[in-house]
């Protein structure tokens, strides 16, 4: 289940930092590095290095310290990629997830829906009579969605997820 | 000028603005201004929208009463779901940065809902 959960961490610093992002991390800098270096080896933009690092930071997979270059008087930022902290952080996002998927499994089960045959709105049994079932967009009809394979699927999801949560410790 | 004045008048000048460009143009540094930020907008001076630029997450800093062009507001979810591809795998809470969300109230997951129902 190694793979899996370094497949996981992949897409999650993919969503959050980009491609950029998952090449630095995947560069294994063990100790201190500053935007410029990286830049340099990688022959990018220093914007874009400045720009993946504080995502990898957000996410928590990034520390920083910053300190004043004594020749320039700039400010240098001095980064570390916290490798120790990756499973605590696809924990979190896993857990996350987790909750944001009940919620909306809890709201999907407790409210008839009615959509637009057009697709264009997705509105609940009262405010479709309010609109007497009429699609506050394009004026066509609005008729009974049928979520009940959605919310199995997401379910199954759910499971996925539980499963990996509890094997990545 | 303190920094929160700063921002508040950035805004008035500006409209709006990322808030990967305010900490740069304040020469403050990011958890500073998002520090600040958090600040403004409990006190209901500033929202914060989360979008994406060059694929990656970041606010645009708005006004409190300025109108918002929320991502595909204009769209119908037919539409929605052609541009959302990204929304086929994992739900987009996972690695989703945003400080403070409601569930149900979150596009990017009724698309992806959507998605599992027969007309996705």
């Amino acid at each position: 289940m190694v793979a899996k959960s370094e497949e996981l961490v992949r897409e999650l610093i993919e969503r959050v930092a980009g491609d950029i992002g998952l090449i630095i991390y995947a560069l294994n800098i063990n100790g201190e590095f500053t935007d410029e270096e990286i830049a340099m080896r990688l022959g990018i933009e220093i914007n874009d290095v400045r720009r993946a690092l504080f995502a990898l930071y957000e996410l928590g997979l990034a520390e920083y310290r910053r300190q004043k270059d004594e020749d320039t008087g700039w400010m240098e930022y001095y980064w570390k990629i916290n490798y120790d902290r990756e499973r605590e952080v696809l924990r979190r996002e896993l857990m996350k997830t987790k909750r944001k998927l009940e919620e909306k499994i809890e709201k999907e089960d407790s409210t008839v829906y009615y959509i637009c045959i057009n697709g264009c709105v997705k509105i609940s049994y009262e405010q479709a009579i309010e609109m007497g079932f009429t699609c506050p967009r394009c004026s066509s009809p609005l008729e009974y969605l049928d979520n009940t394979l959605a919310v199995e699927k997401v379910r199954e999801e759910l499971k996925k997820i539980e499963e990996l949560l509890r094997e990545i410790v | 000028m303190e920094t929160r004045d700063q921002i508040l008048q950035i805004l008035e000048e500006k409209g709006s603005i990322l808030q990967k460009d305010l900490w740069k143009e304040l020469n403050i540094d990011s958890s500073k201004c998002s520090r600040i930020l958090r600040k403004l907008e409990k006190e209901g001076l500033i929202r914060r929208v989360e979008v994406v630029v060059d694929g990656v997450k970041t606010f645009k800093i708005v006004p409190a009463d300025a109108e918002i062009e929320e991502e595909g507001r204009e769209l119908s979810l037919i539409e929605l779901m052609e541009t959302m591809d990204e929304l086929a795998g994992l739900p987009p809470c996972f690695g989703c940065m945003a400080f403070e969300c409601d569930a149900n109230g979150c596009i990017k997951l009724e698309v992806w809902f959507l998605r599992r129902t027969s007309i996705g």
